[in-house]
């Protein structure tokens, strides 16, 4: 029963992973240009979860509230049946839910033991209004990021076009 | 499984709907002997939070900053809440003890208006129309005097609370909050904060501008009540500001205490009646026509009927603050049951945001 990922996110130890948390996200394009101060202000409120193999982090579908980081352990990012992308420890993914309320494009699964941090949109509306100047940072880079995923999904589907 | 496999997606909103009700109503039923704290608390902290805030923003430690807050409310709540409430208490005593003289009065009244019908081929039973006036105010438990004076009993023996869960509130309510969605399941977990952050967004919209209206309105009616020259401006005022707070019913009710008074006095003067009338009237239609839609209005978006029939619902079971409470709790049952349909039926987000 302790392992199971109730008890621990219930009653996981609070701050003791939040410099890891820190340092992982200061290492990701969103927090580019960003102070490890400020990084952890906004670390210490990041719900923390923990999933066991094979269990969704989300599905295809669902609202979003908000961005992930992989901790420990690695994500499959699935749509149907089809992985899309393998994901390890400090990568990040559903930016979508960042920016606008809208159903999950894919389906996210543990593909081991995985813990994840939750960086979520009241968080970064919050941030937006409270310090603007830092809260408009992370949009910006907010917006590189997608703007390189779109590109980058552009390109895939230009050489899917070009083998056909 | 088999249960997500057999319910459709609006079935699995109503059910999980009902489920939060029911574990909400328990939580009342369990936090019963402290929940007039807790609310006046939880109100504060609304109120109060952005100070907090602006004080952690200049570099203040968050226990420092919620114990300055704190101090600064106990001090509010013992020397000028002490002399309000004192002086309140008082003035409701010496209302009750005018009964007598209101009831001659209202007699006087009574015959007159009955006279005046007569001659249109109206009667009405005076006795009767005065006995059910007079219980409102002297007899019996569950009068509108007693519900008042009650709730501000309620509201003082529980105020030595207060700072203290408002301080807690402001020191740790992030980490309580966080605690309490941490149990949730993994796989309701994102939906839960969506919950919670589109329910308190709205509560503290709503808490905030009801506070500002209700201010405003006490002000205005304060006003008014001073100019008509009527006792105590101060007091009518603010009774008609806590008792507007009843959407619909809030007017008339509010025009209970001055037409009160005015039978109370000796001998009947039907210009201050006409008097009351007018700045009660005067009071609701600015509230009604600039307050309410430039800063109320988005935070309670209800159809009137549900919203008059919640009302009288709530008030049958849970009195004066069950009518306060009414409207807010409907407007949070709404989103909840929205975002529950929402949610269980990602299609129709589709279309709603295409």
């Amino acid at each position: 029963m302790s392992n199971s990922p109730f008890w621990h996110n219930l009653f996981r130890p609070e701050h003791k992973e939040r410099q890891t948390i820190c340092e992982l996200w200061l290492e990701t394009p969103i927090f580019e240009g960003i102070s490890h101060k400020q990084c952890l202000k906004l670390a210490n409120d990041m719900p923390i979860r923990r999933y066991e193999i094979d269990e969704a982090v989300f599905t295809q579908g669902e609202i979003g509230i908000g961005t992930c980081l992989i901790l420990k352990g690695s994500i499959n990012i699935c749509s149907g049946d089809k992985v899309l992308a393998s994901l390890h420890e400090g990568d990040f993914f559903g930016e979508v839910a960042l920016v606008i309320e809208s159903p999950r494009t894919a389906t996210a699964i543990a593909s081991s033991e995985s813990e994840i941090v939750f960086f979520l949109r009241p968080q970064l509306e919050q941030l937006l209004s409270q310090s603007p100047r830092l809260g408009s940072h992370l949009m910006q880079n907010l917006a590189r990021v997608m703007a390189n995923r779109l590109g980058s999904t552009n390109a895939l589907l230009e050489a899917h076009h070009v083998t056909e | 499984m088999l249960l997500n496999k057999i319910l459709n997606p609006f079935s699995k909103a109503i059910l999980s709907f009902t489920f939060l009700l029911i574990i909400s109503v328990l939580l009342i039923w369990l936090l019963n002997p402290v929940i007039v704290p807790i609310l006046v608390s939880l109100v504060l902290y609304v109120c109060l939070s952005p100070f907090h805030l602006w004080l952690k923003k200049l570099g203040w430690r968050s226990d420092l900053s919620a114990l300055c807050i704190l101090l600064t409310l106990i001090f509010l709540i013992t020397v000028p809440g002490s002399l309000i409430l004192s002086a309140l208490s008082e003035q409701m005593t010496l209302w009750q003890s005018k009964a007598s003289t209101a009831g001659q009065s209202l007699n006087i009244l009574l015959s007159d208006i009955s006279s005046l019908l007569a001659q249109w081929q109206f009667h009405i039973e005076v006795d009767q129309l005065k006995s059910n006036i007079m219980s409102v105010f002297s007899s019996g438990d569950e009068t509108l005097l007693h519900s008042i004076s009650d709730m501000l009993v309620g509201i003082s023996t529980s105020l030595l609370l207060v700072p203290f869960i408002t301080f807690f509130l402001l020191r740790d309510f992030d980490s309580l909050r966080n605690r309490l969605l941490n149990a949730l399941p993994n796989r309701y977990f994102e939906l839960g904060w969506l919950i919670y952050f589109k329910v308190a967004d709205q509560t503290e919209g709503y808490v905030r501008a009801v506070l500002i209206q209700q201010s405003i309105l006490a002000t205005v009616a304060a006003i008014g009540f001073w100019v008509a020259d009527f006792e105590s401006p101060i007091i009518l005022g603010a009774i008609a500001g806590v008792l507007g707070l009843i959407p619909y019913l809030g007017p008339a009710l509010g025009l209970i205490p001055p037409f009160y008074l005015v039978l109370a006095s000796t001998p009947l003067n039907y210009d201050s009646m006409y008097a009351a009338v007018a700045v009660i009237g005067v009071a609701y239609v600015i509230d009604n026509l600039f307050v309410i839609p430039l800063i109320v209005a988005k935070f309670a978006n209800l159809h009137p009927l549900i919203a008059l029939l919640s009302i009288i619902i709530f008030g049958n079971f849970f009195g004066i603050l069950g009518m306060m409470a009414a409207i807010p709790l409907m407007a949070i049952s709404n989103i909840m049951l929205s975002q529950l349909i929402l949610s269980f039926n990602p299609q129709k987000f589709k279309a709603i945001i295409v």
